[in-house]
């Protein structure tokens, strides 16, 4: 059995999976960021006909089956087939043993129970009550895909979805982190996990957020002058968080540690992004102060600009009233990847191995600098020889999220033979 | 093979109408459905052949194969006999 930790206990992140539309696996992630791709491409699963825009960075190379018995998959919808897949994945990496009651699981996601949800609803308006099916109901819960993955693994230990619209699956890290500093687990599964429905996208269209074909290509493009509207994104993003006692008596490596955690709202309506920096300061500030670390000491923030107008500048003016004089390296991954809730969760392991590789990944789609946001992003990759990244999610209404981390080097923990 | 097409259908089992035998049970060993899949299958047999199954001992009873749904379809309807 996994010892449950202690308040003394850091916790490190011990494995992840990932299904994206860079690939699968985090190593292939993380490739494919360093070499300037992106996943965004034309929408194909569905008409976008009457929309304004007609692009997303979906899922690639994805096949359920090879993750999900036949039996079972018929059952989970495109978020629980989603979840169940990363979740074998990050428990994989991390050769974690599952059917534990000190292993809990916690969820951030947007869309769990939308598909289905929108099957049920459609169904019950065209055809009757008789024709809704029974076989999909539980899809439609929010904590769906949380739940499957608590069955399916056995991971007895507490079991939480939090919905933070963007900032979902950073949150889903925070708290469980927090979770292990308390002792409530020798270990989370956490991140996220989203996929686009037809409506949730008709939906953005129609609020005018998302970047159209405009004299331009419609396009992700964080902190640039041009950039007009994001670009939703899919995938699945969990990761391992143990505590260093669990880790190390199972002999288990790690990718680096998580050090703090800050947590702050935004005034602003809800459907809004911030419009000053202050949310974001204290978030920022907080994660630093728990962290026992400066600004200074930070390498880079990965920023949670998503090539909205608003949000890249309020968040680059926060970075700035954080950093001062200094000029700290920004990323942004949503020029490659897209907006969506597990989003968080891939900034977190894009800094873990990019520090890991001592390269820094560009920002994809960034080329003319704005005046307005006044960081130091860089369009290509660029050698970087710290290892304290501070990631930031801020999720339109005004929830906002930052996690300082530390990446452990290759050779820092050897990966051994599980114990467990 | 109407019955068969109706099963694969309503449950989206992962194999064709033809790969369900006439006497396999359904539930357990056999084909593995499980209690979820009853609810499913009452309700399309409601749906598609007009059989209603009220109480847990006609559907254990007759849920048990593809053999004993198609007796209950012919019992119901009193008439020509229904294809598996």
């Amino acid at each position: 059995m996994i010892p449950y930790g202690s308040m003394r206990d850091n916790v490190v992140i011990t494995g992840a999976g990932c299904i994206s539309s860079l690939g699968i696996g985090v190593e292939t992630f993380a490739d494919e960021l360093l070499a300037g791709r992106t996943g965004i491409a034309p929408i194909t699963t569905f008409s976008t006909e009457g929309c304004r825009s007609h692009a997303a960075a979906l899922v690639r190379d994805f096949q359920p089956s090879r993750y999900i018995e036949p039996m079972k998959l018929r059952r989970f919808d495109e978020v629980g087939r989603l979840a169940l897949a990363t979740c074998r994945l990050a428990i994989e990496d991390a050769r974690l043993p599952t059917g534990s009651d000190a292993v809990g699981m916690v969820m951030g996601t947007a869309t769990s129970g939308l598909h289905s949800t929108v099957a049920h609803v459609h169904r019950l308006m065209t055809e009757g009550p008789a024709s809704v099916p029974a076989l999909g109901f539980s899809n439609t819960i929010g904590n769906a895909a949380a739940s499957l993955c608590s069955i399916e693994f056995g991971l007895r230990g507490p079991n939480v979805t939090i919905g933070q619209k963007q900032a979902s699956a950073l949150a889903a890290i925070a708290f469980a982190s927090a979770g292990l500093w308390q002792g409530r687990a020798a270990a989370f599964i956490c991140g996220g996990v989203d996929d686009i429905e037809e409506q949730f996208f008709r939906v953005h269209d129609r609020l005018g957020v998302l970047s159209p074909v405009d004299g331009l290509e419609e396009a992700s493009r964080p902190f640039d002058a041009r950039r007009n509207g994001f670009v939703l994104g899919t995938g699945g993003h969990l990761v391992v968080l143990e505590t260093s006692s669990a880790a190390a008596r199972r002999g288990a490596a790690a990718y680096g540690e998580v050090l703090g955690v800050g947590a702050s709202s935004n005034d602003c309506p809800l459907n809004a992004w911030p419009t000053e920096p202050s949310g974001i300061v204290r978030a920022m500030t907080a994660a630093l102060t728990q962290g026992g670390v400066t600004a200074d000491d930070v390498t880079v923030v990965f920023a949670s600009a998503n090539s909205t107008p608003a949000l890249d500048r309020v968040e680059a003016l926060a970075i700035q009233q954080v950093f001062g004089a200094r000029r700290v390296p920004v990323v942004s991954i949503k020029g490659a990847v897209g907006e969506f809730g597990a989003v968080g969760a891939a900034s977190l392991m894009a800094a873990l191995l990019c520090l890991r590789r001592g390269t820094l990944p560009p920002t994809v789609g960034f080329a003319q600098p704005d005046p307005g946001c006044p960081v130091d992003v860089s369009a290509s990759a660029r050698p970087s020889d710290g290892r304290l990244a501070l990631i930031n999610a801020t999720a339109d209404g005004g929830a906002q999220f930052s996690l300082l981390v530390r990446a452990f080097a290759a050779d820092e923990v050897e990966r051994r033979p599980n114990l467990g | 093979m109407q019955v068969k097409g109706a099963i694969v259908r309503c449950l989206r089992l992962p194999m064709g109408p033809q790969d369900i035998a006439d006497d396999v049970p359904l539930f357990g060993e056999g084909l593995g459905l499980d209690s979820i899949d009853v609810l499913e299958l009452v309700l399309e047999l409601e749906r598609s052949f007009g059989v209603k199954i009220t109480d847990e001992q006609l559907a254990r009873r007759s849920l048990r194969s593809v053999n004993t749904i198609v007796s209950l379809i012919e019992q119901t309807r009193g008439q020509a006999p229904a294809t598996s």
